[in-house]
Parts: C-alpha cells; sequence; structure tokens
C-alpha cells in the first residue's frame, strides 16, 4: 500500500507542523505567575523552624564528641544540623552524625519491655553451622516470641530470676562468708554485667556501680574489643589509657602517621588535619592494605600487611638510631629528655638498640611487603620532623585505631612500639606530639573511665583490692589518716605486699604511690556509696575480720565471658546497649552463649541479635531523650541535653538501672557482705602518737547511695523521669567518687563544668592562658580530665618552645608554669588555680598530695551522700590537730577559721609539687620475669630453632609449637618483654615467618583452650584456628573447597557502625552502603575469575560466607619475603536482624586474644577465597 | 510567554567546590535529603560506590567516586619525591545552576524559574511532567519523581533566601563548598585557574550561559575526575539544534501559515467561485 497525500494534506501538515514546533517558546504560557520566593523550611516541610526550641545534644556515633542541635516542637523533630559554636564541629556534621535523627523517631524502636516465651536456639545447633546460611536458618527457628510487659512485671521477673541464681550460688559456696572475713571473690560470681560504650557516663558508672553491689567483678564493655590494648599499652607506659592531646593537637603536627582511617571512622577530625595540612603543610600518610578515604585524603598511601606494625615502627627507630647521622641518641634534646624523663639507664638503651638494630630495612620489607624506597622515605619523613630531632620545632603524630588493637601482640609489642617511638623521638607531651588512638563510640572514653576499664576495676581506674591482705593494709591506711603516699608510713607486715623501696614516711615511689591511688579510690566508694571496706574491729588491722563490700579481685573479660558461659561458672548476664552476637569475634560461640545463659537481661534501643538471645528486653531511650555527660575521645566531657521525651515506655538507662537495683534489692538477689557481717556504720579512727583517736562515726546507707530522686538548684530535674532518677545527682557523685572526674561539677559555684560551651581562648596571664592562646585549644569548653588538662605529659613546652616559662595569676597568687597546668578549686578562697605546678607529667594525678593526710577523713568528713543530694554542708567527720600539748579534735569551722581553708570540702586539698610531678615515663616496661632483649636473645634463637625442627619432623605448625611449649617450659620464657618485637598473628600467610617471628599469642592459655577447641562443645565444630596456609587449606579441602588463600582483615565505612544496629535502621545510611562486600585487588579478582559486584565465598577455619566483591586497584596485593599475598578487607558492620541483614564478618573470624588484655585478633587473620558456584 | 530572566553571571550567587578538600563522607548528600524532606531510595550493591548510581528524585546530591592512577608529590628531607598511584577522587555533584539554565529555557509550563539569586528551582505545583528539562540538561540532572513531576536540587533557595547557606555546604566539615556572592567566587576560582588547577564551571558553553554557578576545582592529582566526571562539552546538541529551529521557525510559521491561509482562501475562493460557476451552469 502506498501513502498518497494530497497537495492540500501536506500543505495542512506542515502548517500544523511548524506552529507545534513554534509553540514551546512562542506560545507559552504567558500569564503564568512564577514563584520566585520561598520561606524557610518551606520546600523540605520545615516552615517550624523559626519558632522551634534548640537543643545541643551530643552524637552518639564517633567519639568525636561533635554536637547536634535538636530544633523541636514539643515531642516532634524538625531539623537537626551541627551545632555552630562547638569548636569540634562548627556546624558541620558527618553523614551519621546528620542521620541520627532517624534513630530518635524510627518504626522499629522498642516501645515496651519484653519477656521471651520462645525457646532459645539450641548451643550445639547453632556451633554445627559451617555458613552464614547454615545459622541464620538455625537461628529463625528459634524467635524469642516476646511478650509486652509492664516495666513492673520486667523489674519483677529480673529481680526474682537473678535473686534465685544468686542464693543458690551463695548458698553452695557460702559467699560472702569466707574463712578471714565477709566478702565476695568478684571473678567466681555467676553473673556478667556488660556494656556499654555508648550509654552516657552516669549510666556507665551506674552499671559499674551495680556490678560491685551484685558482688560480681565480672565487668566489661565493647572497649575490650577496640581499645583495651591501646589503653593498657599506654597506660603502663605514660600512666594513663587515653589519647595524649585534645583534637586540636593535630592541626599542630608536621607529619602524620596514620595507622587507621579517621576520614570514614572519625570525619569531623579532618576538619583538624586539614588546617594542619592548610597552615603548616602538615605530611599525611596512611599505612592501610586499602585505599580507605583517609589514604584518598593523604600524601602518601602505604599497603602493609596486616598484624605487622611492629616491624614498621621498629625500623623507624632503625632508622633513627642506625641510618641517620648523627644517630638521635647522641643529639642534647634525646639526651636531656633520657635524664629528665624517660626511666631508662644507657645499659637499658644499648639494649634497646641491640633489639632495634635488628630491624633493618631489608628485614622489615620482607615482614611487611613495604618496598625499600617507600620504608626509607617514611622513616626519614617522621624522624626528621620529630621534636628529638627539630627542636621541637617539629612534631608527629601516630595516629591509630582498631588496625593496631584488635592483634594477639597489640599490647606487648605493636601499642607499645607507637608509645616508645613517641617519646623516644621527643614528641610526647608537646603539641603536634600526640598520641593519638582514637577511640570508637562516643563515650568510649567516659565508659572505659567509670567502668575502670572493666575486670572489676572501679570507676576511675581504681584497682580492686585483690586479696584481703590489701583490705587489711588499706585499713592500715585509713588509721593513719588517709594519708598521701608521702605522709604514708608502710607498715613493715605490708611492705613486701605493697612492693614499695621507699615504705618510711617523707619517700614515695612508684609502688607506693599506686598502691595509695588505690586506697584513695576505695576510701571515696565507701563515702559516696555508704559502703563498707575493712577490718572489724578497724583498730585491727592483721587480726580483725576483713568485711568488704568492694569485690575482690578482678574478673572476666568479654572476649573470654563466652568460654566461661559454656564452661557454666557465668550463668546470667545484663547487657546494656551493646551488641556482642555481632560485635564478638567468631560470633556463634558468643551466640551458643548467650542461649546457653539461664537469664540475658538486654537493654537497647532495637531489638539487636543479641536481644534474640535475650529472656527480657527492655526498651531503652536513645541518645536525645536523656541527658547527661559523655566524653569523648580526646577526654574532653560534654554534657548532652535531652530534646526530646523517650519514645512510647522506652526510659533512659540511669531509670533502668536506678529501678533495676530497688528490685533486685527487694527481692533479695543484693546482699552485701557488710550486712551478712552486720556491720551499720564504720568507727573513723586515726592513730595518733601511737594511740587511736575516734574521730566520728559513718553510718552505711547503701540503699540511700540509691536514691537519686528530686534534685536541687543546678540539679533540678528535667522532666518527671529524671525527678525519679536524677542523672545530675550521679553526676555529682561522679565528681566526688572517681579522682579522675573531679571537677566535671563545681560544688563552690553549683554548676557543672562539662555544660560550658564557650569557645573563645583564654588569654595570657589566665590559667593556661598561653597556652590556650598560643596553641589554640579551647579550655572553656565543657571540661576534660583530669583536672581539665587537654595535652597531657605537657610539662615544659612553654618553657621548650617558647623559650621561657608563663607567669599565671590565679586565687589570690602568682605562679610559675612551664607547661599546661589544668586547674583545680583552691581550698583557700575557692576560686581555681593552676593544678599541676609547673605542668603536667606522667602519671599525674595518679601521684599527689593531700594537706588534710593525717588530719581528717576525705573532704573534710563531709556528709556527701546527703550534700550531692540536697546541697546541705554536714560535716560528719573532724579534724585531727596536734600540737605541743597534745591531740586536738576541731570541727570544721574551726578548723577551716584556723587554717584559711574553708573550700577544703570541695577538693579534699588536694595538690600537686616537684615530687608528685616527677614520674618519669616507663619507656622500659616489664611484664614478665626475666631477662632483657640481649640476655634472652639466645633463648629466643632456641625457641625459633626448635619450632622449626619440630614443624619440620611433625609438618604440623600446631603440634610443634604444643611440643616446644613443653620442652622450653613455657612460650617466650625468660623475656621480660621490656621492647616490643615483631610477632606474627596466629594465622600467618607464610609458615617461614610464623617459625621465624613466633606468635605471642600462646603467652596466654585461654588461647591454648582455643587451639584446642575448648570447653567440649566446641570440639569437632568449626570453631578454631589454622595456624599456617596448609593446615587452612587441607581442613577446607575436606568439604570440597579450593580457593587463593589470602589474609584476612576487616574495616567500617563512613557510612557503617559496629554492629550495623543503628546505621541498618536509618534509611538515609543504609541507602548508601545496603550490603557487605570483600574489597579486593583488580589481581586477586583476576585470579579468582570475578569482577566487580560478582559473589565470593570467603573460608576461614570457622566457616564460610558470601558476599559480594568490590574490585579496585586500592586493596594491597604484596610481595612479602618473595611471597604473593593478597589481602582482603571485609566489611564487618552487617547481621541478620532488621531490614538490611547480612553476613557477620564476625561468623568467620578468630577467637584468639592478646595475652594482657584478651582483645581479639580480628584484623589479622587466612582465609580462602574463591568465586561462588552460581546456584 | 514566560521570560526567563536569569541574573547576570556576576550576580546572583555562586560555589566553589574544591574537591582537593573532600573526604568523600557524603554528609552533603544525607544533608540535602534531609533538608528538602526527601524519602530513602531502594539501592544495591554500587560497581562505583557511588550510591544511589546517579540523581534520583530523592537524591539531588550524589557524591560519584572516582578511581584512576594518578601523579601524586611529596616533599621528604630528601627532596621533592613525585610517584604514580592510584587514587579514588569523590567528586560532590547536584545541578550546577547554569547561569543560563536550558532546562528553564526548555520548561513549556513555566514551572523552572531562576531566582534573583541565581538559583534554578523546578516548581513541582507548575510541573507536568513532560521531561523537557530533562532531554535538555547537559549534566543530566532533573528525575522524574513517582508522582510523575520533575525534582532536583533548588540551590537550597528556602535558605539561601533566607540568610543561610545550603544544606550542603553547611554540613560539610572539611569546608569543601565556599557559598558566596558569585562575583567573589567567580573571581576565587579564577585566581584558582590561574594557580594552574583544574578548573570546571567557567568559559562553558554558551548553552549554559557560559558559565555555571557551582564551579569545580582540582589539583592535578584529582583533575581525572573531573575529567571523567563532566561532560566535554555542556552542551545537548539535540536540544540546541530545537533551540535554533525555534528562533528560526516562528517567524517562519507564520509567514507559512499566512501563506497557507491566503493559499486556502484563495483556493476556497477558486472552488466557491467554481461551485458557483457550476451552480450556475446547472441552473442555465
Amino acid at each position: 500500500m502506498t501513502v498518497t497525500i494530497s497537495r492540500r494534506g501536506l500543505l495542512k501538515i506542515s502548517a500544523i507542523a511548524a506552529l507545534a514546533l513554534g509553540l514551546p517558546s512562542a506560545a507559552q504560557t504567558p500569564f503564568i505567575q512564577q514563584k520566585t520566593t520561598w520561606a524557610l523550611g518551606e520546600i523540605g516541610g520545615k516552615l517550624g523552624l523559626k519558632s522551634a526550641k534548640v537543643t545541643p545534644t551530643i552524637c552518639t556515633f564517633c567519639s568525636m564528641g561533635c554536637s547536634i542541635d535538636f530544633y523541636t516542637n514539643g515531642s516532634s523533630i524538625i531539623w537537626t544540623s551541627g551545632s555552630p559554636e562547638s569548636y569540634i564541629n562548627w556546624g558541620a556534621l558527618c553523614p551519621k552524625g546528620k542521620a541520627a535523627y532517624q534513630l530518635v523517631d524510627n518504626p522499629q524502636r522498642l516501645d515496651s519491655p519484653m519477656i521471651r516465651t520462645g525457646p532459645k536456639p539450641p548451643p550445639d545447633e547453632i556451633l554445627s553451622a559451617k555458613t552464614w546460611d547454615e545459622l541464620v536458618a538455625v537461628l529463625k527457628r528459634y524467635p524469642p516470641r516476646w511478650e509486652k510487659v509492664s516495666w513492673e512485671q520486667a523489674f519483677t521477673y529480673i529481680a526474682n530470676k537473678l535473686a534465685a541464681i544468686l542464693n543458690d550460688w551463695r548458698s553452695s559456696t557460702g559467699a560472702p562468708v569466707q574463712k578471714d572475713g565477709y566478702y565476695y571473690v568478684g571473678s567466681q560470681n555467676p553473673v556478667m554485667v556488660i556494656g556499654s560504650s555508648i550509654v552516657t557516663n552516669e549510666e556507665a558508672y551506674l552499671s559499674r556501680k551495680l556490678a560491685a553491689f551484685l558482688g560480681t567483678s565480672n565487668t566489661d564493655s565493647e572497649y575490650r574489643k577496640c581499645h583495651s590494648s591501646t589503653v593498657t599499652a599506654l597506660a603502663l607506659t605514660y600512666g594513663w589509657g587515653a589519647e595524649t592531646a585534645s583534637i586540636e593537637d593535630v592541626a599542630l603536627a608536621d607529619v602524620v602517621l596514620f595507622f587507621s582511617n579517621p576520614a570514614e571512622a572519625h570525619p569531623l577530625s579532618f576538619y583538624y588535619f586539614k588546617k594542619g595540612q592548610r597552615e603548616r603543610g602538615t605530611i599525611l600518610i596512611a599505612l592501610n592494605p586499602n585505599y580507605s578515604r583517609t589514604a584518598e585524603a593523604s600524601d602518601l598511601w602505604i599497603p602493609f600487611r596486616p598484624g605487622t606494625d611492629t616491624a614498621i615502627l621498629n625500623y623507624i627507630l632503625h632508622y633513627a638510631f642506625f641510618e641517620r647521622n648523627p644517630p638521635i641518641d647522641q643529639l642534647p634534646e634525646f639526651q636531656r629528655l633520657m635524664a629528665q624523663r624517660w626511666n631508662i639507664t644507657q645499659d637499658d638503651l644499648d639494649d634497646l638498640k641491640a633489639m632495634i638494630s635488628e630491624y633493618d630495612a631489608q628485614t622489615v620489607s620482607n615482614i611487611t611487603g613495604i618496598p625499600l624506597d617507600m620504608l626509607r622515605t617514611l622513616a626519614q619523613l617522621y624522624v626528621e620532623n620529630s621534636g628529638v630531632v627539630t627542636g621541637h620545632k617539629k612534631h608527629g603524630i601516630i595516629q591509630w585505631a582498631m588496625g593496631m588493637t584488635q592483634h594477639t601482640d597489640a599490647v606487648l609489642s605493636i601499642i607499645r612500639a607507637a608509645a616508645i617511638v613517641q617519646l623516644l623521638l621527643g614528641n610526647v607531651g608537646y603539641p603536634g606530639g600526640g598520641t593519638h588512638p582514637f577511640r570508637g563510640h562516643s563515650n568510649v572514653q567516659g565508659a572505659t573511665d567509670l567502668q575502670g576499664g572493666g575486670l572489676g576495676v572501679l570507676p576511675g581506674y581504681h584497682a580492686p583490692p585483690s586479696t584481703s591482705l590489701d583490705v587489711r593494709i588499706y585499713q592500715d591506711w585509713k588509721l593513719q589518716g588517709m594519708p598521701d603516699a608521702w605522709s604514708w608510713e608502710v607498715p613493715q607486715w605490708a611492705v613486701k605486699s605493697v612492693g614499695t623501696s621507699a615504705p618510711s614516711k617523707g619517700s614515695a615511689d612508684v609502688a607506693k604511690i599506686l598502691a595509695v591511688f588505690n586506697f584513695y579510690g576505695w576510701r571515696r566508694f565507701e563515702l559516696l556509696w555508704g559502703i563498707y571496706c575493712g577490718t572489724v574491729p578497724p583498730d585491727d588491722p592483721v587480726n580483725g575480720k576483713v568485711v568488704c563490700d568492694i569485690p575482690l579481685g578482678t574478673g572476666v573479660s568479654e572476649t573470654v565471658f563466652p568460654s566461661k558461659v559454656l564452661e557454666g561458672s557465668i550463668k546470667a548476664a545484663f547487657i546494656f546497649g551493646e551488641n556482642p552476637a555481632v560485635t564478638d569475634p567468631n560470633v556463634k560461640v558468643t551466640m551458643a552463649a548467650l542461649s546457653s545463659l539461664q537469664l540475658l537481661v538486654v537493654s537497647d534501643i532495637f531489638e539487636t541479635e543479641t536481644a534474640w538471645f535475650a529472656d527480657v528486653l527492655l526498651p531503652a531511650a536513645s541518645f536525645a531523650e536523656k541527658e547527661g555527660t559523655k566524653t569523648d575521645g580526646n577526654r574532653v566531657t560534654q554534657w548532652s541535653w535531652r530534646a526530646v521525651p523517650p519514645r512510647g515506655q522506652s526510659r533512659p538507662d540511669y531509670w533502668i538501672i536506678a529501678n533495676l537495683y530497688k528490685y533486685l534489692r527487694k527481692a533479695g538477689a543484693i546482699l552485701l557482705p557488710s550486712e551478712a557481717a552486720g556491720v551499720k556504720s564504720e568507727e573513723v579512727k586515726f592513730r595518733k602518737r601511737g594511740q587511736l583517736i575516734f574521730v566520728y562515726e559513718r553510718p552505711l546507707r547503701p540503699d540511700y547511695s540509691w536514691d537519686y530522686s528530686g534534685g536541687t538548684g543546678a540539679a533540678q530535674p528535667v522532666s518527671d523521669i529524671e525527678a525519679e532518677v536524677n542523672p545530675r545527682i550521679i553526676n555529682k557523685e561522679i565528681n566526688f567518687s572517681t579522682l579522675i572526674y573531679q571537677g566535671i561539677y563545681d560544688p563552690v559555684r553549683d554548676t557543672f563544668t562539662t555544660m560550658r560551651r564557650d569557645n573563645s581562648l583564654r588569654k595570657p596571664g589566665e590559667i593556661d592562658g598561653t597556652f590556650s592562646s598560643t596553641f589554640k585549644v579551647y579550655k572553656n569548653w565543657g571540661w576534660s580530665w583530669p583536672m581539665n588538662v587537654r595535652f597531657m605529659y605537657n610539662y615544659d613546652s612553654l618553657q621548650v618552645i617558647l623559650g621561657k616559662p608563663d607567669v599565671v595569676t590565679a586565687a589570690g597568687q602568682q605562679w610559675i608554669v612551664t607547661g599546661e597546668t589544668g586547674e583545680i578549686i583552691d581550698e583557700f578562697t575557692g576560686e581555681y588555680r593552676p593544678a599541676f605546678v609547673p605542668g603536667h607529667n606522667f602519671f599525674a594525678p595518679k601521684s599527689f598530695k593531700r594537706r588534710l593526710s593525717g588530719i581528717a577523713d576525705l573532704f573534710g568528713g563531709l556528709d556527701l551522700l546527703t550534700f550531692i543530694r540536697t546541697g546541705q554542708k554536714n560535716f560528719l567527720g573532724k579534724f585531727v590537730v596536734e600540737t605541743d600539748t597534745g591531740v586536738q579534735l576541731l570541727d570544721f569551722d574551726t578548723f577551716a577559721s584556723q587554717t584559711g581553708m574553708r573550700y577544703l570540702w570541695a577538693n579534699d586539698t588536694l595538690y600537686w609539687d616537684q615530687d608528685t610531678l616527677s614520674l618519669k615515663a616507663f619507656l622500659k616496661r616489664i611484664f614478665y620475669s626475666g631477662g632483657g632483649w640481649r640476655q634472652f636473645k639466645p633463648t629466643y634463637e632456641k625457641m625459633r630453632s626448635l619450632l622449626r625442627q619440630y614443624y619440620q619432623q611433625l609438618g604440623d605448625l600446631k603440634a610443634a609449637t604444643l611440643k616446644v611449649i613443653q620442652e622450653m617450659g613455657g612460650w617466650y620464657k625468660g623475656y621480660t618483654f621490656q621492647w616490643p618485637i615483631h610477632a606474627e598473628p596466629v594465622e600467618s600467610p607464610i609458615v617461614d615467618m610464623a617459625i621465624q617471628y613466633p606468635t605471642l599469642a600462646w603467652l596466654n592459655p585461654y588461647n591454648l583452650e582455643v587451639l584446642n577447641q575448648q570447653p567440649s562443645i566446641l570440639q569437632g565444630k568449626m570453631v578454631g584456628v589454622a595456624l599456617e596456609p596448609k593446615e587452612l587449606q587441607t581442613m577446607l579441602q575436606q568439604l570440597g573447597i579450593n580457593g587463593v588463600t589470602v589474609v584476612m582483615t576487616t574495616n567500617r565505612l563512613t557510612e557503617t557502625w559496629h554492629s550495623g544496629s543503628m546505621n541498618r535502621r536509618m534509611p538515609d545510611l543504609a541507602e548508601l552502603v545496603p550490603r557487605p562486600f570483600a574489597i579486593i585487588s583488580k589481581k586477586l579478582a583476576q585470579q579468582i575469575g570475578v569482577n566487580t559486584g560478582d559473589y565470593v565465598e570467603l573460608w576461614t577455619a570457622r566457616g564460610g560466607i558470601k558476599v559480594r566483591a568490590y574490585v579496585t586497584e586500592g586493596e594491597a596485593y604484596l610481595n612479602v619475603n618473595g611471597q604473593q599475598v593478597p589481602v582482603v578487607n571485609l566489611l564487618w558492620s552487617w547481621s541478620f536482624e532488621g531490614p538490611e541483614a547480612g553476613p557477620s564478618g564476625n561468623f568467620i573470624s578468630p577467637d584468639v586474644v592478646d595475652p594482657v588484655t584478651t582483645i581479639q585478633e580480628t584484623k589479622a587473620w587466612l582465609g580462602v577465597i574463591r568465586k561462588a558456584p552460581s546456584v | 510567554m514566560v521570560a526567563v530572566n536569569p541574573p547576570p553571571a556576576n550576580e546572583g550567587y555562586a560555589v566553589l567546590v574544591d574537591i582537593d578538600k573532600c573526604i568523600g563522607c557524603r554528609a552533603c548528600q544525607v544533608a540535602c535529603k534531609e533538608w528538602n524532606g526527601r524519602g530513602p531510595t531502594e539501592t544495591t550493591f554500587s560497581p562505583t560506590f557511588t550510591n544511589p548510581p546517579t540523581y534520583t528524585a530523592n537524591d539531588w546530591k550524589v557524591v560519584f567516586f572516582y578511581e584512576g592512577t594518578t601523579k601524586k608529590g611529596l616533599t621528604t628531607p630528601a627532596g621533592e619525591l613525585v610517584f604514580e598511584q592510584v587514587d579514588i577522587a569523590p567528586v560532590p555533584s547536584q545541578c550546577l545552576h547554569c547561569v543560563n539554565a536550558p532546562c528553564a529555557r526548555a520548561c513549556p509550563s513555566g514551572a523552572i524559574s531562576v531566582t534573583p539569586e541565581g538559583a534554578v528551582v523546578i516548581n513541582k505545583d507548575q510541573c507536568i511532567g513532560c521531561g523537557f528539562c530533562e532531554n535538555a540538561c547537559p549534566y543530566d540532572v532533573p528525575r522524574r519523581g513517582s508522582d510523575g513531576k520533575y525534582y532536583k536540587c533548588t540551590f537550597c533557595v528556602d535558605r539561601i533566601q533566607n540568610g543561610k547557606e545550603p544544606a550542603c555546604v553547611e554540613v560539610c566539615p572539611t569546608g569543601v563548598f565556599t557559598f558566596g556572592p558569585a562575583s567573589q567566587i567567580v573571581q576565587m576560582a579564577q585566581s584558582e585557574a590561574a594557580k594552574g588547577r583544574t578548573v570546571y564551571g567557567l568559559n562553558l558553553n554558551p548553552y549554559v550561559g557560559g558559565q555555571v554557578r557551582w564551579i569545580y576545582v582540582s589539583s592535578d592529582r584529582r583533575a581525572f575526575a573531573i575529567k571523567q566526571h563532566f561532560p566535554k562539552d555542556a552542551v545537548v546538541p539535540t536540544n540546541e539544534a530545537r533551540e535554533l529551529l525555534k528562533e528560526i521557525v516562528p517567524p517562519l510559521a507564520l509567514v507559512g501559515a499566512v501563506g497557507l491561509t491566503i493559499i486556502g482562501v484563495a483556493s476556497w475562493r477558486k472552488s466557491r467561485i467554481e461551485e458557483q460557476k457550476s451552480a450556475q451552469q446547472q441552473k442555465a
């Protein structure tokens, strides 16, 4: 058919077409009124902004401490944004902070307490799963089947069950009755209290207090698994385990080594890193097998084999001592620091250098897989920009996180190496030279501080009494009038136990200082918790009965907890705001343990994976629905205000814990040793001139110490919930009970210093004014422990950098200072005066002096229990004053007017002088008995050669290891570990390396349990470790799996957060990274035949998971000791719960742990990768 | 006709986007959604890491990631070191707010206005969902939503008209975006260009008005991302041709229509005459 168009038809069509073409421009709707102005928030439905109430909160994600302003109308959230005035985030936020409001109004929030009615997944079925899919199938067969109940029903249920468990334990063991008195041995208690690093300081403190009242030392938190190795290694070297300086420090550095990924994990830190780059050209170097977003922002990316950090750090020192000219130990500044600030002798230095001499560039290149020239560049950049080389014109920072901490040699080697490099290069204590382990959770620093770092340690890191002898020594100390270390006469019978070489009054050594630090803590807790620890009668420390409400000894860590449950020694657990079912290594063992508990109580805002195993699930309030303080990663404590009321029936954890106490008490779950002993009060007596003087009687009021209702003055409760349990009263309690937190409340002015939001710099002449204005440090914002010091160990930086001491006028006096002093309330004037004069130094304030030593109880015997609740100042105590004629007992008013110390109740008359500030850093630290490096070297060689010999004979590294342990009577026996040496991870990719640098893991018997698959329920399951590629390959071949052996490591991304329980439920974050994947190099992808987005299987000795591959040039494929070693980075923040579920990385990670702190080795292990077979 | 009367390039506001400062955190992407009240987008694994892989009606701002090999430089104690290494560069992107926005010119319903600030805004009440803006955009920005209407970045017009920076600018932790008067921003961009840095957004095709209001700058190290991200020429040739035709066709169409009418009338008259003639003949 042909279409014919007539001439006229064509003309018509042409006309229409012409008109149509012309229409858009020529005939647009001509009279429309275009909209050209908009009201604020009109587009996104935020018109209520103008009349909104603005409340600052502290972000609940990372530890930077960013402020988020909530714009609200009643209980509804209109908008959130970074607080413009915050010196940390200056109005900015990262995507997690920006989306954090989605945690509050979230359809998945728990709105009611719930009790489980369904059976729990059987542990044996859980442990038998070989793949993630098999595990999920098992778990989903046993849903919790929650029944919603009232708070009263939930508390009653918990209290009755726990009372039964504890009474059963008490009746079977006799506890708390012991042969020499009344006390609990904390590790034997069947209760574990876990969590959390995300709750407020007040909540963390309360959970720790609850554990003490339950009589357990089995306390721990997320910090076990993130920075316990940092805290321990740094505390044992510098005196404190925290990041040494606040965030402003990073902008003052000239070179930064990132063994970490802060651009993703702590995005706002890059405000200050970029400031440094801009203002002084800071060189940023990213050491990471993965081309992270930190590598993107850095000048140089150095991919290296996970777990070889010590070798890199030791090579930096090798360069400094043996390659550069002159060597650093010939520099005058090195010699000054060695004489004044480090604890080493020339012989020690020689021993250290002998060890370092073995880490030459070639050796380290072979270990790490870093090419020689790159290694040299790294060492040159770091050493030549250091304080010791430049005379403190330049400094370098080592910045790290999980990449360094989660190894079996983290404490003894990796972090000690970082701490030592910083000391020897003259960086520590000088601006721009901080040692910066960035902490993870928003309040992990605070929770660590206020739970004492776990294991039954008390808030503020006061170790509990380890034996009843400790309590006797403590009682004698009390009789001496609670003296500081210099005023304490250690009784003859206690000298050996204290381990001091300076027992006499007038002198002190570290052992004595640390003993007094612990005693001082116990005394504060006795006063604030209304409990007793001492002897009965108090007059007779040697022979009296020991009665102590503080549980004795340390307890179980969180990583070891699962095996204790499976063994049956732990039967009940409280988990506050933590998700170990995702965050623990080898997670099916944890799941089996959680399933085995007789009682598991979980408090959280969502039904987490851990909650899946709970008996009772309590709905907690989110961060914006409660108030209190949080301590950021560099110790700055800030107040977070309540923006909206809790959703549904959810309640803040402080409310939950304080109420829990009441029900537990009523049900008889809590029985204090002092009650069992019938002690109702303490007769406080001081020994003076050979006589015992009765000072006062202190009633025990444990229940009153749990009454946090009401509140006056600055502690007016902010709502009905806070009127029942007021965090402001808890905050005051912390101020008085926890030495390092002294200062968070100002009792003279009745203000909470953590509420200060003043971003002005101080002026010269003010306390730390020159420091603040010179180095741009925001000291008027919040409060920082200790005593508002921001850059710790900053003893003489003003003197050294500015060339002269500074003069400060405060509390009516002039003070000559050389570094940062911090501030403390003055007992004479009530004004602030410099605290650490002339500057903060190592271990301070563990070392302190006290004017009231021998004169009065702490805080002059003020009734603190009443004071923090009502503001009333009743002095129960008296002041024992010796005169020529005898001993006088004075009341407060008389004593205060005679001495002028009218404010002694505010600061307990603590002060610091040259004695207390002269402690040196423990550059050399003894961990085990034995000798130094040179002495140990022959034994080391013997150990290596035996290991090689037995491996060759037996063909099995595990058998060879066990044989060496047996033959040599131990592992690494004879080395003090005074210097860090490289050691391989338990699962080493190169057997030669595993023999040459034997893992440190077997120093801890727990790891041998893992090696031998103990306890018995683990036998025959896929839960162990493979010590070398051959072992893993053989194991997997039996399952029909062949692939390429890789080094596995794990990471998070900016958009993901730890267990994922939060970010996976936040739509704006889930959208960015919805599912986990494995990051693999292009070379490895070609080897196994996958393209980006294809599924791969990852298999380890613990089982297999299937995830997509993300293929990039930005992932390490290394040449290690002549062998090809591909590295795979696995995103781990997923599991089986919630809308965005996915395989859990920890399903396949190993649960071997660091010998000192039991942190797990989740950053370097062995896997086999293959393309997933198509189904 | 709705006159699209954009302010001159040196008036209104502009933003300098320094991608060297970007750490790829995507706070801007989230802040944009939050401020504009846009819901979540269902996504899956993204092979480029960019997620969603491009703009959607709910994602007006997207950070695009580009991987490449590039030259890096470092000052060491031993001297300057230049070496090749992999790099991944984030490019936070949104509507560039062309100085003379082709989308606004293309919109038949007058739904796209250009404010005195230079913000190119789709007013959804007037959007008819025709998609002309999508066809006209050289940067592939406007996206049709589930309600059939088109969406894109508004330059946070409801913020900048009320004394606030755009939400993405405010949230950025590292100061990637400098928001300010266009004259000042353009000058900054020019001085960055003079320093030898790569600049995108000035001296573009007249199709976009020769310039855009979101101007990108980067060092050599990340220039590969700029090259990959932006089109070679800021123009949509088919739409450009259409616009040219538009200029020519209407007068021609008028002439044509008049001509046709004359022809039509003439032919009608002719046929009428013929009809009349034949009628007369029939009568006769």
